[in-house]
């Protein structure tokens, strides 16, 4: 992991802010799964001083849980959330249905794999608490997950882009092999028995499946899913480590894709011709019908995803926008009518920031207050302040609906998140940069958004610019977005009320937005 | 004034003989250690055991031997109460573990698997680094993970109690963090 990118990651754990799983890499493994730890020793103590009380009704209790809803069903098993007191938390609980056990497998050697698994303490894992019998009924409980399924990400956002999927993919890698160094199989590995958890840290779910190979051979093979079966799985050989290997090939194919392959054949560069060759290559060999020629472990996987990525060339090219980047001198100004953010929120260290839209002028620059008039030719740049390292969004939208991401852009020197004292857009090789008004299109507004934690559903939605995603949009009702903001623009209107939940926390997200007309007077 | 009492000058007070001082510096840490102790006591012994009387008869005995304890004045007073605390608290888990013997199955195993709420959120074995890589730590860099991570101290609050400022001890706790997650990552 980059020096920077560390200090960055230490930092904000230290300050007591979510780490963001999803900005690193796992080329520290140890250190994550130590961060994770820590985190876990860290809330855990936290939820004890917490005043939550346990929740009034329940369903019924199992052993010291109170079983609150159930929320899933299969043909062994079911599972509800539920509330234990002694770790002052909401628990997933999986109990084996009473057919189930009564049909053979046997309580022992459930137990036993419970706690096998609740030996796992790994970040990429879902932490089993334990296992145990009570009224009769075998059951497993553990972390409960606020987040949402790889399936149901690809479903609603389409399929991932390749340095998310590989991200996803080495994450996923170090999950199987804290299983596998344990000796035991996941058994079901599907995107609907992954998750990205708020925050962004991948895991494995659905462990009620895993088991030791024999155990998993004798019992449960019939649970797991067709399209995910390794060939040699499908005709019956018990399953191995591999199977669990090839299941996370299939997933990935999947994640890139949106499909399955056809009869273990990889069909990602009919489906994606933009994806990276060896990116494309690491997916096929995870699924080659000759196991020999497979990856021998999840770590030899995981290395060849991470060294697909570092051959791929990173940089987009970066969007058209007809607010165009111009070469100029900048004159850093005072901010004097900088926007400032004073609002102090409870529990959130103090968190300062200011941002100034500044307009270029003869002797330098000048602040540009809302509803100011905004002339072709006229450069703007942003100046932000921010006491704690902060992602930043700058989007703009015209009368005509054109709608442009102005920040973060491929290709500057600056990119998110930024902290201390920065000129936005930044510097392009030696040259400093502006935006430059270069449109009549008559209104234009200006969106920042300005956050202490990554915001990912909407770099999903700028990653998915030009401009389909958003035009597609538009056509479905427009709620109010939060707090006051008024615009105008269709485009943002639609992309605020999409980010609705992501951007709700005042005490994370704050936002500003500026209205400029280039006829004269301000904007009604 | 009252506010900014560091616990050094407390003590001292208490070693003199000013009951008041001891009064308020039984006020100050009897809420963190018995939130802490919660954590760190079994499901099974919870209801057996008073924990809170544990800890509180726990401070009042180290407080009584105060003349014995030698305080370096860096926040080891905490740290210390925390070893003294948890050797109690093993000693009672093992107390009521051979008590346990002749339980039902059925509750033996939940007896079993239901650990202190810190060794469920992160394993025994994982828990077990943990101490272990505490306990390779200095001395003072101990102290003051223990006072961010397991205390949920502000950085304002250990400064005060270590003499120190917020900015500095925010430059510690980052590196002692960094040090200890290296020694638990087995780096």
């Amino acid at each position: 992991m980059p020096r920077d990118a560390l200090r960055d990651l230490l930092d904000r754990f230290a300050d007591g802010d979510p780490v963001e799983w999803n900005r690193i890499t796992g080329a520290d493994p140890p250190l994550l799964d130590a961060l994770h730890t820590l985190e876990a020793v860290r809330s855990a103590y936290r939820r004890i001083g917490s005043t939550d009380g346990p929740p009034e009704r329940c369903l019924f209790e199992w052993g010291a849980l109170r079983v609150l809803e159930k929320i899933g069903s299969g043909a062994s098993a079911e599972v509800y959330r539920a509330w234990d007191a002694g770790l002052a938390t909401v628990v997933a609980l999986k109990l084996l249905r009473p057919e189930a056990a009564a049909a053979g497998l046997r309580n022992e050697e459930f137990l036993r794999e419970g706690r096998l698994l609740a030996k796992i303490s790994q970040r990429n894992v879902l932490r089993v608490y334990g296992a145990a019998v009570h009224c009769g009924r075998p059951g497993l409980w553990s972390e409960w997950i606020e987040g949402r399924t790889l399936a149901s990400i690809v479903e609603s956002d389409g399929p991932m882009a390749e340095a998310e999927a590989v991200h996803v993919g080495v994450e996923l890698c170090a999950g199987l092999a804290a299983i596998h160094a344990l000796g035991l199989l996941h058994g079901d590995v599907k995107a609907s028995n992954a998750m990205r958890a708020r925050g962004g840290r991948i895991v494995l779910t659905d462990l009620g499946a895993s088991g030791r190979a024999d155990a998993l051979n004798a019992s449960l093979r019939t649970q797991a899913t067709p399209a995910y079966l390794s060939p040699q799985a499908r005709d019956g050989a018990p399953r191995t480590k591999a199977d669990d290997l090839y299941a996370l090939g299939v997933l990935l194919h999947f994640l890139l894709t949106g499909a399955y392959p056809e009869n273990g054949a990889s069909r990602i560069l009919a489906l994606r011709p933009d994806i990276d060759r060896r990116l494309a290559d690491v997916v096929e060999r995870a699924l080659d019908a000759d196991v020999s020629r497979r990856f021998t472990d999840a770590h030899a996987f995981a290395d060849a995803l991470r060294a697909s990525m570092a051959a791929a060339a990173p940089a987009r090219p970066a969007r058209s926008r007809r607010l165009a980047l111009a070469a100029v001198a900048i004159c850093l100004a005072a901010a004097a009518a900088a926007v400032a953010f004073g609002t102090r929120h409870p529990g959130v260290r103090a968190w300062r920031s200011e941002l100034a839209l500044m307009r270029h002028t003869d002797t330098g620059s000048e602040a540009l207050a809302d509803g100011a008039r905004l002339r072709i030719g006229d450069r703007v740049h942003l100046a932000v302040s921010t006491s704690v390292p902060a992602w930043v969004y700058v989007l703009n939208e015209d009368a005509g609906g054109d709608f442009h991401v102005l920040f973060p852009v491929p290709g500057l020197d600056l990119s998110n998140p930024v902290s201390g004292d920065v000129t936005l857009p930044g510097r392009q090789g030696a040259r400093t940069l502006s935006w430059e008004v270069s449109g009549t299109g008559g209104r234009e507004e200006f969106l920042v958004l300005l956050s202490r934690v990554p915001l990912a559903r909407l770099d999903r939605q700028l990653a998915a610019l030009p401009v389909a995603a958003v035009e597609r949009g538009v056509a479905r009702a427009r709620p109010d977005p939060p707090g006051d903001l008024r615009l105008s623009g269709e485009h943002l209107n639609t992309l605020l009320a999409d980010l609705r939940e992501e951007i709700a926390d005042a005490s994370r997200v704050r936002m500003r937005a500026w209205h400029f007309n280039d006829n004269d007077g301000p904007v009604e | 004034m009252q506010a900014e009492e560091t616990t050094q000058l407390l003590l001292e007070r208490v070693r003199s003989g000013d009951t008041a001082a001891r009064e308020r510096l039984v006020a100050r840490y009897l809420p963190l250690l018995r939130r802490w102790a919660h954590g760190r006591l079994p499901a099974s012994t919870r209801d057996l055991t008073d924990t809170d009387d544990l800890v509180q008869v726990t401070l009042l005995r180290v407080l009584k031997q105060i003349e014995s304890f030698e305080y370096g004045g860096t926040g080891s007073f905490l740290a210390y109460l925390r070893s003294t605390v948890l050797n109690l608290l093993r000693n009672e888990i093992r107390r009521v573990a051979r008590r346990g013997e002749s339980k039902e199955l059925d509750d033996a195993i939940a007896a079993d698997e239901a650990g202190s709420p810190i060794e469920q959120a992160i394993g025994r074995e994982r828990l077990e680094m943990y101490e272990a890589a505490l306990e390779a730590m200095p001395a003072r860099a101990r102290e003051l993970v223990i006072m961010r991570l397991e205390f949920d101290m502000t950085y304002e609050a250990i400064a005060r109690e270590t003499g120190s400022t917020p900015d500095a001890v925010r430059m510690a706790i980052r590196r002692a963090i960094e040090a200890l997650a290296r020694l638990l990552g087995g780096a």
